[in-house]
């Protein structure tokens, strides 16, 4: 088989590809250096397409309508059914008040270390004795580090590791110490892991920013919708309203000043001082002093 | 927009082994409007896709190199000549990525041509002998340990089928997420990662095993050199031992040997 065409890959990308035909370019780009790019380069051009709306985030709204509507219901009946008349009414010393139910705020959340901690002690251990990440190097191909090259050295010379330890490799430790400088507040340092959490799931940007790069994550103050780290140790993330940070050291965010008040949808980083930035609405903005001024494209 | 080249595209694609049914028609309807010299399907199409096209190419390469061919491949569409080439086998936007891609590869691969390759297998490639972190012993054995290891990591993948083989490639080598690549595979990103770690374990086995019966090691050394090579891949790349992986069929099974799967 000759190699992909733009219009076969797409069609594969797309999930057009049926069958034998599928079949055969799965077979070819297995032992094909030029497919094999495509597929990297087109995989780096996601950022492009805008992202839909999680579907997610419908199903979490879905998940609070059907207790909220129980809830309603339940009000609605103690309303209307009349209390019986003849109920003991207790004495005012029988009454002892109860303190408020506990209700899950940010702080007593676990964090998700302390979730793979319960769940696979030894992981977690081995999470906090495991060595710093090798820094990443970058190849001539396009500039891009091959940190999943090293990872898969790291973890092929490491048997025992599954998967449930590869995500406590990649999650704050829970004993990892505060960061340095500006420690965000205890709630929001549970809001921010769990954000950090969620982000480094979609974007995967943990492996190359270390084990203790979301112990100190930027404060939840507005969604964080994508990260880039082109680097062992740095990464930039943006989110909703402007929000842009950026790490160089792993472990501390600093905001970045941005222009407008607009939803940031994707990031792509090449070094500490260089970024470029796409917003919701298309348009792409470019800095090239770690955030000090930026460009409109 | 003429019907009969919307037909004639339609025809086109069922003769590329498209179906019908799965076919992007209004993108493909979009296409012969602009191939045709619709103004307003050109204006649609500037307004919907041109913008995708360019962050394409700025995501491809943020020092924005990757712009100049982002131009060429607007001017060929303004002069409609390259939306013949799209039948509606995926979106618009997905097949210009795509087309973006195959040029920026194509590209550089031209430009890696004329560069000299480095010399991998010398010692120099590894460092000095005696630059490393792990004392003396250790880093004087290291150039052996990663020409022992390129060895037996190359052996080791050219035994994994072609499917775990690309699933490496997709996922380590080109940096592709757990989703894209389990989407190309036809499988649940889950499904992905557990291969992944199968995967993993396999490569471990194999490694040791060629250097155990082949290169002699004891356990000691097999020890210290998967260490020295873990903690610094130095030049291994596994990109090429996965491009110089000759292709097989994916329909054949491999059998693979369970009990070399710790």
């Amino acid at each position: 088989m000759n190699c992909l065409d733009a219009e076969t890959l797409a069609a594969w990308v797309d999930g057009g590809l049926k069958g034998a035909a599928l079949e055969d370019v799965r077979t070819h780009v297995a032992g094909c250096d030029r497919c094999q790019m495509l597929l990297g380069a087109m995989g780096r051009t996601r950022a492009a397409v805008p992202s839909p709306e999680p579907e997610h985030s419908r199903r979490r709204w879905l998940a609070w309508a059907v207790p909220l509507t129980a809830a309603a219901t339940a009000i609605a009946i103690w309303i209307a059914v009349p209390k019986p008349s003849s109920a003991p009414v207790p004495s005012a010393a029988a009454v002892s008040v109860a303190p408020p139910p506990a209700s899950p705020s940010l702080d007593t959340l676990p964090s998700p270390a302390a979730k793979e901690e319960a769940a696979s002690p030894q992981a977690s251990r081995d999470a906090k004795q495991a060595p710093p990440p090798p820094v990443a190097r970058e190849t001539s191909d396009a500039g891009r580090p091959v940190a999943r090259n090293d990872e898969l050295l790291r973890d092929a010379a490491r048997p025992e590791a599954d998967a449930r330890e590869q995500r406590a490799l990649r999650a704050p430790a829970a004993a990892a110490p505060a960061a340095p400088a500006a420690p965000p507040p205890e709630a929001a340092a549970g809001a921010a892991a769990q954000s950090a959490n969620v982000l480094a799931e979609r974007v995967q940007l943990a492996p190359r920013c270390g084990a203790a790069w979301s112990a100190a994550m930027p404060a939840a103050e507005s969604e964080l919708t994508a990260g880039s780290s082109p680097a062992t140790g740095i990464c930039w993330v943006v989110g909703r309203g402007g929000a842009v940070w950026r790490s160089v050291d792993g472990r501390t965010w600093q905001r970045v000043t941005f222009p407008e008040i607009t939803d940031l949808s994707a990031v792509m980083a090449t070094d500490a001082r260089s970024a470029s930035v796409s917003s919701a609405d298309g348009r792409t903005f470019r800095t090239s002093d770690g955030g000090l001024t930026w460009t409109r494209r | 927009m003429p019907l009969e080249r919307f037909a004639e595209a339609l025809e086109r694609g069922a003769e590329r082994g498209a179906d019908v049914r799965a076919l992007h028609l209004e993108d493909l309807a979009l296409a012969c409007g602009c191939a045709a010299g619709d103004d307003a399907a050109w204006d649609h199409f500037i307004r919907e896709h041109r913008p995708t096209l360019y962050r394409a190419a700025d995501a491809l390469d943020p020092s924005g190199s990757a712009r100049d061919l982002a131009d060429g491949i607007y001017g060929e569409l303004f002069e409609r000549s390259l939306f013949r080439y799209f039948h509606g086998r995926s979106s618009l936007s997905t097949w210009l990525r795509a087309v973006l891609a195959q040029r920026h590869v194509d590209r550089l691969r031209a430009g890696r041509r004329l560069e000299p390759l480095p010399e991998e297998d010398s010692a120099a490639a590894v460092g000095p002998a005696n630059a490393g972190p792990y004392g003396t012993e250790l880093d004087s054995e290291r150039p052996r340990y990663f020409s022992l290891m390129r060895n037996a990591l190359q052996r080791a993948v050219e035994g994994l089928p072609p499917r775990d083989r690309l699933r490496l490639a997709c996922y380590y080598a080109q940096e592709l997420t757990l989703a894209e690549t389990g989407k190309l595979l036809g499988e649940h990103e889950a499904t992905c990662s557990r291969q992944l770690a199968r995967t993993r374990k396999t490569l471990r086995a194999e490694i040791e095993r060629v250097l155990r019966a082949e290169h002699r090691l004891n356990e000691a050394e097999i020890a210290a050199c998967v260490t020295s090579v873990s903690e610094d891949a130095g030049p291994l790349d596994l990109r090429h031992l996965l491009n110089t992986a000759e292709p097989v069929d994916v329909r054949k099974k491999v059998p693979v040997d369970r009990s070399k799967v710790r």
